[in-house]
């Protein structure tokens, strides 16, 4: 679930409005890997007085909304100290998951005031049903993926394999799997066959075939963030979990980072610099045959 | 003593095989190359093996699951969604969730196990006139890009996951949910599809007050009255209220609410065909 920016029918505290004013509400969930778990250790702060006395009173409590699609669970936890642990079983969640951050009704609130309330609202109270929401904060995301390790070679993540299409294109990418596939045509993979068995040719097939494939990768990915496309089809797929734990330990946290700089030069800092390795090899076959 | 449907349920296991899948690779491959493929589809038997000439495409899980299921094929307009949800759930009940959201298994069986169910079930030739018949095939052999409806979407493991969210072992027939869920299969789309579903008190508390209304000659299953205005309203009211703080009693509340609402305005509507006059 993602609480994105929205009116509600009372005053919510939130950091996309101002409907209550001069107070803040914070949430730092902190996620650790257990062995056969994940444990949540939730820091949940209002500076609302009149929030936190509802809380106090046991008619709302500071809650966690834990969602992952993957594994279709879903759970919201609940608590009335400001800070709570939770632990979920690690089968329960695989992939990306879904934190939302918030102070919700525990029962219905007839006259519900806040000090805090922005002046339009005057001495306006407002019915309140239980379940509802009366802070948000910063929806927070997490990947429950397993077995991916920053030291990962970022080549594991292609498969090279022949086009069976009858009009198999020369060179084609497909990113819909866990795997970047690179589709040659058969003739061209019958080349890349025999030519890969050389070891001298690697950083020149690498050159040639994975720095475009990585290249139209992350350009896709820029395109969906910045065409704002809904689903973010990528997020899922393994490739992109080995390049984005890669590109964070180069210091790009994010895909918003990543615009910072082009595509071609995001390949490169994932997979060196095949390109000025493979023009120096040929240059030193050049030299050795010409020394022959 | 006579066996309640729960312990009837529990048969014997016929035919007890090693998990076998897809090899992640080879599971890219196809998939990569379905445009190029579509016509392999319409084949009568399993062509995996050919495709990956002789090479290992497959692997074996050391855990084992009871292989000797037998699905339904559909004739006509029978599809026997609630039959084959029984039969196969049934057998896999046991079946650990890290399995159950594996593409790799799915599609093993979607191309191999259940072959023959899958032609007469989800035959390719439904999409062929369409301009990319590899997004259907993707969609029902495989897992679809979108994981909310991947699971419920691909052939085989939707009907372990309609099982799944619906078997409720308290009850003397624990498929009388299921049989609400897959009465109509625009039912099973509107429930399942939303995200709200994923709470499982909230979608049995559906499923239990489309049983309680349909026996009490009220069902509110139709699709373009009922049904989905209420999918509708319970996804509405979820903007403003987080539906998992609430319990069983709340739901009711609200679809009971809603129901009546919605029957007020439909006798409105007949009333005003009725007393309205017909101008000549």
């Amino acid at each position: 679930m993602k609480i994105n920016e929205r009116l509600y029918p009372h005053p919510v505290q939130s950091h996309f409005s101002d409907d209550l004013t001069n107070c803040v509400f914070q949430v730092t969930p902190k996620i650790h890997v257990a062995k056969n778990s994940y444990k949540f250790h939730v820091l949940a702060r209002t500076s609302s007085a009149d929030l936190r006395a509802l809380v106090a009173s046991g008619s709302a409590a500071y809650a966690i909304h834990v969602e992952c699609a993957g594994t279709r669970y879903r759970k919201l936890i609940t608590a009335s100290d400001e800070e709570f642990f939770e632990e979920i079983p690690s089968e329960c969640l695989d992939g990306r998951t879904e934190l939302c951050t918030l102070i919700v009704a525990k029962k219905d609130i007839s006259n519900y005031t806040n000090r805090n309330f922005h002046p339009d609202y005057g001495q306006t109270s407002f019915f309140v049903r239980k379940g509802d929401v009366l802070a948000v904060g910063h929806d927070v995301f997490f990947d429950a993926t397993k077995d991916i390790d920053p030291l990962q070679n970022v080549a594991s993540i292609f498969k090279v394999r022949p086009n069976r299409s009858s009009s198999g294109e020369p060179f084609y990418v497909d990113l819909d799997s866990d795997y970047i596939v690179i589709l040659l045509s058969e003739q061209n993979f019958s080349a890349y066959s025999e030519l890969r068995k050389d070891q001298d040719r690697q950083t020149t097939l690498a050159a040639m075939i994975v720095t475009p494939a990585l290249v139209f990768a992350l350009e896709e990915i820029k395109r969906s963030v910045t065409d704002q496309e809904d689903d973010n089809w990528f997020l899922e797929r393994r490739w992109y979990k080995v390049v984005a734990s890669k590109l964070k330990v180069a210091g790009f946290n994010s895909v918003d980072a990543w615009s910072e700089e082009s595509c071609l030069s995001l390949a490169q800092k994932l997979i060196g610099d095949p390109l000025s390795s493979s023009l120096k090899e040929m240059l030193d076959e050049e030299d050795e045959g010409s020394a022959d | 003593m006579r066996k309640t449907k729960a312990q009837q349920i529990n048969r014997q296991a016929t035919k007890m095989e090693k998990i076998k899948f897809l090899k992640a690779g080879s599971l890219a491959d196809l998939k990569a190359n379905l445009k190029g493929i579509v016509n392999r589809y319409e084949s009568t038997s399993p062509w995996i093996d050919e495709f990956f000439a002789g090479g290992a495409w497959s692997a074996e899980s050391v855990r084992e699951i009871d292989t000797g299921i037998s699905l339904k094929l559909p004739q006509g307009q029978e599809l026997f969604d609630l039959e084959n949800t029984k039969a196969l759930y049934t057998a896999l009940r046991d079946l650990p969730l890290h399995l159950a959201i594996d593409e790799r298994f799915w599609s093993y069986m979607t191309h191999v196990t259940f072959w023959d169910y899958m032609r007469a079930r989800w035959p390719v030739e439904k999409a062929l006139s369409t301009q990319k018949p590899e997004g259907y095939l993707r969609e029902h052999y495989f897992f679809m890009a979108n994981r909310d409806r991947a699971l419920i979407r691909n052939g085989i493991s939707r009907l372990w996951w309609y099982g799944h969210v619906s078997y409720d072992e308290n009850r003397e027939d624990p498929f009388e949910l299921t049989e609400a869920l897959l009465e109509k299969l625009d039912i099973a789309q509107q429930l399942l599809e939303r995200s709200y579903s994923r709470n499982t008190m909230l979608t049995r508390t559906i499923l239990s007050m489309l049983v309680e209304k349909r026996n009490a000659g009220n069902p509110f299953s139709d699709r373009y009255t009922k049904f989905r205005p209420l999918m509708g309203h319970l996804n509405a009211i979820g903007g403003v209220t987080i539906l998992d703080a609430l319990v069983e009693a709340d739901i009711r509340a609200i679809v009971e609410t809603k129901l009546s609402q919605i029957d007020l305005e439909l006798q409105s509507k007949t009333e005003s065909l009725v007393t309205e006059p017909v101008v000549a």
